[in-house]
């Protein structure tokens, strides 16, 4: 409750600045309220009366220092996010990647970013390319349009779900999301081509041990690859974020050894509805070098910050003129 | 000092210790001071050093009056001609292109978002006005760098997925304040539709994982 207090007024500091002499006359500020209701897995369920649409700024930073080598492939990686409203309507997007890495392990993702997470994009979906190639510690973030490419910083390390407390300690885990990342050198912090230099507390969710549980689903074959299945549920107890109710969140994840990549996912939240991840046409073999380098009339730029404040810049005439 | 406050100040230093040794001292002082000018004064350098060095002191003054006329006179032909090279290039360009209408002209420049966190010395910079800012010396790109420095969350999972991340991209999004509400952060409704950054963590399958909110 702290925590989230603290967070609160982290970023509420500048509109309560706002409505301080509302609150100097007696007036009470009045927060939104999010009425979380719980069901079973599966169940779909959008919290806000209005689907929430973001803008993409940019490409902050690469992570990733282990390259899956001579397992080459290429495939169109297609994400359907189904959002149901309160009032029973239905929102859903469907986008494609071109997806492929050579046995290098250098990787190539084109998409057009259509959504990201439970955010539709708000204008115009942008088009972009990532190329990382993990052995030679280099990443880029590609426009077509501008025909600009961004190298970007590329940090080494891993994303996981930590886990603190024990059993002993009444029996709850505090999980919050937390990362163990090697800046890349010349940079002090994860992100710090964007100069972040501090954090804050974010809302750790309780969970105790039987509130994560993960189960095999056995072998299922994808488009001729074989792959394992898990299936793992998380429930979030009444309370952990201010629901009335446990929230459940399932994942289902088919691994292929083969390719060392998901093949298919499912992802079911409440929150944030349904997402259904999966590879088709997935071609094994080499690739062609020139995927992964950046064309020749490509210009290259190493600083992300004008680009990104330039984009800024741009949103808010546009903004300003509507 | 007058006569008739001198006078008494000196009645007083009769009747006063304290301040006759003091007057004493400063009398003592003067004398050795008007003593040491009169010696001073009879101290004078050879004539042959006197013009030895007025002859160079003219010399030197002579030569850097010279190239002064010469600076000034080129300068202020360069910015003559300079001028009607402009004015011929108007002349003939203006019947090609009209002058910009007077909206254009009054366009406003619109600056890129400014930090979020103001740093002491930009607060000190903006309470001395304008006149203070033309005073202060350039920053150097250290200290610029570090006042664009940002106060941001830790990550806050999207999905709870037990395998952990081993690749991926962090991308900056914008989004109104209301999505904070999603993940259990009240929200002031007067505020909700307003733009706050968020950077989302990728991964290697494209889709977000976490996202961790920046001011």
């Amino acid at each position: 409750m702290t925590t989230r207090l603290v967070l609160a007024a982290f970023f509420g500091m500048a509109a309560m600045a706002g409505s301080a002499k509302a609150q100097e006359a007696g007036a009470v500020v009045i927060h939104k309220e999010v009425h979380a209701i719980a069901g079973a897995p599966g169940d779909l369920m959008m919290v806000h009366p209005e689907p929430i649409t973001m803008d993409f700024l940019g490409a902050e930073m690469s992570f990733g220092d282990k390259p899956v080598k001579g397992a080459p492939y290429s495939a169109e990686a297609v994400t359907e996010t189904t959002q149901m409203l309160a009032d029973g309507n239905r929102i859903t997007h469907k986008s494609n990647a071109s997806v492929c890495r050579d046995s290098a392990g250098r990787t190539r993702r084109e998409e057009t970013i259509s959504a990201m997470g439970p955010w539709a994009t708000g204008g115009d979906a942008p088009k972009v390319i990532f190329i990382q190639d993990p052995a030679a510690g280099t990443a880029y973030h590609l426009d077509p349009q501008a025909h600009v490419a961004h190298k970007m910083p590329m940090g080494k390390g891993t994303f996981f779900f930590r886990q603190t407390g024990s059993a002993a300690s009444g029996g709850q885990k505090n999980m919050t999301f937390q990362r163990v990342v090697t800046p890349p050198s010349g940079v002090a912090e994860v992100s710090g081509a964007m100069g972040a230099v501090a954090t804050l507390a974010a809302p750790g969710t309780k969970l105790s041990e039987a509130d994560v549980k993960t189960e095999s689903l056995g072998k299922q074959t994808f488009e001729g690859v074989e792959a394992e299945g898990t299936r793992s549920t998380v429930t979030m107890a009444a309370g952990s974020i201010g629901n009335e109710m446990p929230i459940s969140s399932v994942t289902e994840r088919w691994y292929s050894a083969e390719l060392q990549t998901v093949v298919m996912s499912k992802r079911s939240d409440p929150r944030f509805g349904e997402t259904v991840y999966r590879l088709t046409n997935i071609q094994r073999g080499e690739q062609p070098a020139s995927l992964f380098e950046v064309p020749s009339d490509y210009t290259v730029t190493e600083n992300e910050l004008p680009p990104l404040n330039k984009k800024l810049q741009m949103i808010k005439q546009a903004d300003e003129g509507k | 000092m007058e006569p008739a406050a001198q006078g008494e100040a000196a009645a007083h230093a009769k009747t006063c210790t304290r301040c006759a040794r003091r007057l004493a001292n400063e009398q003592n002082l003067s004398a050795v001071m008007a003593s040491a000018v009169r010696e001073d004064s009879r101290r004078l350098a050879p004539a042959a050093v006197e013009q030895t060095l007025l002859a160079e002191f003219r010399k030197q003054h002579a030569g850097s009056n010279r190239q002064r006329t010469w600076s000034s006179r080129a300068g202020v032909g360069a910015i003559a001609a300079a001028l009607i090279v402009a004015a011929i290039v108007g002349l003939r360009r203006a019947p090609e292109q009209p002058a910009p209408p007077i909206k254009q002209a009054e366009a406003r420049v619109t600056l890129p978002e400014s930090p979020v966190i103001a740093t002491s010395a930009a607060v000190a910079s903006k309470s001395h006005g304008r006149a203070s800012q033309r005073k202060a010396p350039r920053k150097p790109a250290s200290e610029l760098l570090a006042a664009q420095r940002e106060v941001m969350t830790d990550f806050i999972p999207i999905v709870y997925d037990p395998e952990p991340i081993e690749r991926g991209q962090i991308v900056r999004i914008r989004l109104p304040r209301a999505a904070l509400a999603t993940f259990g952060i009240p929200v002031n409704e007067e505020h909700a539709e307003e733009a706050i950054r968020a950077d989302v963590l990728l991964g290697e399958d494209g889709l977000a994982r976490a996202v961790r909110f920046v001011k």
